[in-house]
């Protein structure tokens, strides 16, 4: 496998009210073509700055960016993401939604239909093509976001706490979607969460980071075979792992 | 969708709200019948109800009519397509709203028929004057409530526009102009209503020519009180119209929106 990202000595700091928040300290990763990477951690450890860093919606303080050979230097087509808001346009459809992100695709109007028909059906929600945001619900929302994400056939589609706000039973409904989705696009993916399970489920390397300032603290490589059983001892062994890292920094905080 | 079952809802209670008009022209009748008013000061609904068919016929009320629906046209045109722009500027540039909201601020705060000397002055009395006066008065409220609108887009939204390397065209297009459209529309709407008020002010205000207002002048110039009643009463017919006009255009544009239960 070759990598597709690779970020270099990575700082980012921010300036709220005149006082200076170091967000993230030399982080260096690599991410390889058709992987999937979690990045967990408590908050002000800088995981979504990380996420914002790759997409090119913010420039790190010092350090590289290279994805898919190039420099990030703003947002780009390699990119995919989905928001822990499901930040869909009200005023589009779901198809529309899905289509705006074609736009600078170039493809002809019927390639850009077809492959908006493709990937909602790759989520389930080819019969809302025509329905507004508000008619759909929490989870329904979520899936037409990845639906929107996955349409310009990114290299690397980013996933900022894309579950979070959903109820415990859609959650993992959706995960379950988003893993079998992973198995098949083969897309790779780096999802930020909070919630370690989701994290144990879905990725085969999961990035600890520390807070004050943001840097990794640990990175895990998950062997446990595909689709993972949640309650196997195995499985419950690593959560609970990195759950008592996570307490800890959380105590010294 | 509760709006098969607010149509019958609505003629109800407009059935209860004539209750009031019925007495009032009862009164009126009763009063200018047995000779307690007189009629030629104070008209009578029969009079008034002699006075459409009169005016019905008469081409004159239909080119006045006529001549101020295209002079409201016009001059309300101008005014949107004026306000539009600086109203969307201002609501997405925080440098712009710096310098210039201080000014608008203090001209919301005159009432727009005070720029009749100034503009009967700069421009002229006649049909130019008219048509400034008209333009302003409804140019105010679409930039107010466009500004209001382009501001209250989510930065979020603003932020996928950028993700998805969107353009300024097309960011205008799919993002700005549909996040900002319930105060375009908002002040649209204002915008019909205050511009058919400024157009029956500049017909009283500037120099007589054609139009409803002039045509009222010169009914109660020649004491016709019955025909000032009528063209009231049809002045008010298309405020009604341009109400439910920008009504019905607002609920379908904008039907997308959540529905908000009270």
């Amino acid at each position: 496998m070759t990598s597709l990202l690779t970020l270099q000595n990575i700082s980012k700091s921010f300036a709220p009210g005149g006082g200076n928040v170091q967000a993230l300290r030399n982080v260096s990763l690599t991410i390889e073509d058709g992987s999937f990477v979690a990045f967990v951690g408590a908050s002000g450890c800088g995981k979504s700055t990380l996420l914002r860093l790759i997409a090119g919606l913010d420039t790190p303080d010092t350090g590289n960016i290279t994805l898919a050979g190039e420099p990030v230097s703003g947002p780009n087509a390699a990119c995919g993401m989905i928001f822990q808001d499901h930040r869909l346009l009200p005023w589009l459809t779901v198809a529309q939604n899905a289509d705006l992100a074609l736009t600078r695709s170039g493809l002809p109007q019927a390639a850009r239909q077809e492959l908006v028909a493709t990937h909602l059906e790759l989520v389930g929600l080819s019969a809302f093509s025509r329905a507004f945001p508000k008619e759909l619900s929490g989870g329904m929302a979520q899936r037409a976001a990845i639906a929107r994400g996955l349409v310009t056939r990114p290299r690397l589609l980013l996933l900022d706490e894309p579950f979070s706000a959903l109820d415990a039973f859609t959650r993992t409904r959706l995960q379950n979607e988003l893993q079998s989705i992973w198995a098949r696009e083969k897309t790779a993916m780096a999802l930020v969460t909070h919630d370690v399970e989701e994290a144990v489920f879905l990725a085969d390397r999961i990035v600890v980071l520390a807070p004050h300032p943001g840097r990794i603290s640990d990175i895990l490589r998950v062997e446990l075979p595909r689709p993972r059983q949640r309650d196997s001892a195995e499985f419950i062994r690593l959560k609970t792992k990195i759950l008592r890292q996570l307490e800890d920094y959380a105590e010294a905080a | 969708m509760s709006s098969a079952r607010a149509i019958p809802a609505r003629l109800a209670s407009l059935g209860w709200g004539l209750l009031l008009p019925v007495i009032v022209a009862a009164i009126w009748q009763g009063a200018a019948s047995s000779a307690l008013i007189d009629p030629t000061q104070w008209a009578s609904p029969v009079l008034v109800a002699q006075g459409f068919v009169t005016q019905a016929q008469d081409p004159q009320f239909w080119a006045d009519f006529g001549s101020s629906l295209l002079r409201f046209a016009s001059g309300t045109a101008i005014g949107v397509l004026l306000g539009l722009p600086v109203g969307l500027a201002l609501g997405l540039s925080a440098t712009l709203r710096g310098y210039l909201s201080p000014t608008l601020d203090a001209t919301k705060a005159v009432p727009f028929f005070t720029w009749v000397p100034l503009i009967a002055v700069w421009v002229g009395s006649g049909e130019a004057g008219k048509i400034t006066f008209i333009a302003l008065a409804s140019s105010l409220p679409v930039l107010f409530n466009s500004m209001e609108g382009a501001f209250s887009v989510p930065p979020a939204h603003r932020e996928l526009g950028r993700f998805l390397r969107l353009g300024w065209f097309t960011t205008l297009r799919r993002i700005i102009l549909p996040g900002a459209a319930p105060g375009i529309l908002r002040g649209t709407h204002m915008a019909l209503l205050y511009g058919w008020l400024a157009t029956i002010g500049a017909e009283y205000l500037f120099e007589a020519g054609t139009g409803i207002g002039t045509n009222i002048m010169g009914a109660r110039e020649m004491f016709q009180l019955d025909i000032v009643v009528v063209d009231m009463i049809a002045i008010g017919l298309v405020g009604i119209a341009l109400d439910a006009v920008a009504g019905v255009g607002e609920q379908y544009v904008l039907r997308w929106q959540p529905r908000v239960d009270s």
